[in-house]
């Protein structure tokens, strides 16, 4: 008989050292697995994690990636220091690339960028904090289950951006789905020449993570939050508000993602333009998912952590885009990473020793 | 509308409602049992594509059904080994298990992307010449078997000894286990059983919904099955009222004569305020504890 024993650990592992162990192990289960299929490892880890460091035009993708990622994480991160399973990133950056693209399309078309951009921003963190708000006024008043409304509001974000990029928005110069390209002054990249990254965004999140870092640790706010997701009766006990904390951790988790979606369109390395909905937000929402995990909950480590999941989400689209096998393998190295982060939780707090009764049984016969 | 419009109708809300009840009751006892398996939706996708295949292969719908059960099993067993024994974090193995099966699902069914099944279940042709009532029973061997499992899972979750033990375990495992119950045993069983049930309904989806396979085919049907859950109360019963509710809401796209994206928003758009009534009323049933492993020393230290 195989018995796992558990035994309390006296002190937490840190999550340096188990995040590195979780990136490490998922990558070689991934290839392993990709191996099943027809991937040859070595080419795919070459490809994939060692030519984008090499060459300018991968460290942009890398940058785009990681500052999307960025955003979202440290936006997460504030939901789940509440204590709210935001799973709706994904619709929520989608609900600020639709900003993105009405305000630089339809709203201030000629304005310069000095006004364009500010612009552009703000109206998406509205966006999306108002599709973060939605699911947080549903938990906090009326107990709605927040994983199953931020979906189905993915769901929703999805089909409004299908909608708009194959009607009313839709580019009459082409058949393909997509908006018409932005105005040129709302083109971020082109307003950071000659570096090869959106330096709007870049100033954006360098300041938003430490900001978000002083309003959960120094600020009353950020007490009542983490109050609330650590020990939800005893802080309505001591008179927190477990409705303000849930709905603003929402408001803003929702509006920092809507800024990654306004980078997402207008920052993109291609024209800027809305897309279908899985080219514009490609899994990112759920990418961050784990990239706030893998920071332990905290907003600065989220700076290191998004940079290196931006390399290791562009290996996934690398992979996906050499071997041809669409978005699958992205998805699929999304899952064993949460698979061994699930493990890996349990192994900083305990510690697990497997112990195999009929091997002993068997070794003592020797 | 004529009569033939409505049973056409009713049918097709049957055929889209099918794979959500099945799904559905799964999940009803894990969560009875006091498991979360947000891992529903890949466990669908990945039966869906299991099911194809070995349906593909052996040209027997059957054969398809079972291996997609045994798929889902599978993967019921991992989300259960997870949460169970190693105290996994309930949120991050099922949305783990989700992705992991949506891109298993792509990555084995690639060659099989536009290919048709062929072959057909057995049909019980009862009330087949009465308008509405055949489109509920005039129907295949697997829709029957929805029929009788949310009959037979209600009585058992409500009039026997095994369904009092599930519902403990999901209420309070600490009390139940003082009871005499095996609570790792019981959540177990549950968590397999939520994936069998899954991978049932991702084959219905793909074998005699769709006949055809293309990625992403359980297009987020494992979500809203998963809301079913609640706006059912964990009754199968009641199940069994609201998938083909909303398989009613899914046929209804099709009648809609507006936008094919707007109209394709309506099954999500009601799932929100039908969850956030739900939510209220589950407050007057009992709510099994959701998300929280059991850990026995540490319970016996703090209480309930």
């Amino acid at each position: 008989m195989i018995r796992i024993i558990i035994k309390k650990r006296e002190k937490e592992l840190p999550y340096a050292y188990s995040s590195t162990i979780v990136i490490l192990v998922s990558i070689f289960l991934s290839l392993v697995v990709l191996s099943f299929f027809g991937i040859n490892p070595m080419i795919a880890l070459w490809e994939a994690f060692v030519l984008p460091i090499l060459t300018v035009y991968g460290w942009a993708n890398i940058l785009y990636n990681g500052l999307i990622l960025l955003l979202c994480g440290v936006g997460l991160v504030i939901a789940f220091k509440a204590g709210v399973w935001n799973i709706g990133a994904e619709g929520q950056m989608l609900m600020g690339a639709i900003a993105a693209t009405w305000v630089s399309l339809y709203l201030i078309p000629k304005a310069p960028s000095i006004v364009m951009i500010p612009s552009m921003f703000i109206v998406g963190f509205l966006f999306g904090a108002l599709w973060g708000f939605i699911a947080g006024v549903l938990k906090a008043k009326l107990g709605v289950n927040e994983v199953l409304t931020t979906m189905m509001l993915n769901y929703i974000a999805y089909q409004i951006v299908y909608y708009l990029v194959m009607g009313p928005w839709a580019n009459p110069a082409t058949s393909y789905p997509v908006s018409k390209p932005f105005p040129e002054q709302a083109w971020l990249l082109s307003v950071s020449r000659p570096l090869p990254v959106s330096v709007p965004t870049l100033i954006l999140a360098l300041t938003i993570a430490p900001l978000v870092h002083l309003m959960l640790f120094r600020t009353k706010l950020g007490y009542e939050i983490r109050a609330i997701g650590s020990n939800p009766i005893a802080a309505r006990t001591y008179g927190i508000s477990y409705a303000k904390a849930v709905i603003i951790s929402m408001l803003l988790s929702g509006g920092l993602a809507g800024l990654a979606g306004v980078h997402a369109v207008a920052g993109s390395i291609l024209t800027p333009q809305l897309r279908r909905p899985e080219q514009v937000s490609r899994g990112f929402g759920f990418v961050a998912i784990l990239v706030a995990w893998l920071s332990g909950i905290k907003p600065l480590p989220v700076i290191f952590t998004s940079i290196l999941m931006g390399l290791v989400f562009l290996a996934g689209f690398a992979i996906q885009i050499s071997f041809a096998r669409g978005i699958g393998s992205t998805h699929l190295f999304t899952g064993v990473m949460l698979l061994i982060l699930s493990i890996m939780e349990t192994y900083r707090r305990y510690e697990i020793s497997v112990r195999i009764h009929a091997l002993r049984r068997i070794l003592r016969w020797f | 509308m004529d009569i033939l419009t409505i049973t056409l109708f009713l049918a097709l809300a049957v055929r889209m409602g099918t794979p959500l009840l099945l799904a559905c009751l799964g999940e009803i006892y894990a969560e009875r049992s006091g498991i979360l398996n947000l891992g529903i939706e890949g466990t669908m996708m990945l039966g869906a594509a299991m099911g194809f295949i070995a349906a593909y292969e052996t040209q027997n719908l059957l054969v398809g059904f079972i291996a997609a059960a045994l798929v889902g099993s599978l993967l019921g067993l991992l989300h259960a080994i997870i949460v169970i024994f190693l105290r996994g974090n309930q949120t991050i193995s099922g949305l783990a298990i989700t992705f992991a099966g949506i891109g298993l699902s792509m990555l084995i069914a690639h060659e099989y992307v536009g290919k048709v099944v062929r072959g057909s279940l057995p049909i019980v042709p009862l009330f087949s010449d009465v308008p509405m009532l055949s489109a509920f029973f005039n129907q295949n061997i697997m829709v029957y078997f929805a029929y009788v499992a949310s009959i037979v899972m209600w009585f058992v979750l409500f009039h026997t000894r095994i369904g009092i033990e599930i519902r403990a375990t999901g209420e309070s495992p600490i009390v139940a286990e003082s009871a005499g119950v095996n609570v790792e045993r019981v959540r177990l069983i549950c968590a397999i059983l939520s994936g069998t049930f899954a991978g049932l309904g991702g084959a219905y989806i793909s074998l005699i919904d769709m006949r055809s396979w293309t990625d992403l085919l359980t297009l987020s049907k494992g979500w809203i099955a998963l809301a079913l859950v609640l706006v059912s109360l964990w009754n199968p019963l009641l199940a069994l009222f609201t998938s083909y509710l909303f398989g009613a809401l899914y046929a209804f796209q099709v009648f809609l004569r507006i936008d094919i994206n707007l109209a394709k928003m309506v099954p999500y758009a009601a799932t929100i305020p039908v969850l956030a009534i739900a939510s209220r009323l589950s407050k007057r049933v009992g709510v099994p504890i959701l998300g929280k492993p059991y850990i026995r020393e540490e319970e016996a230290l703090h209480g309930v």
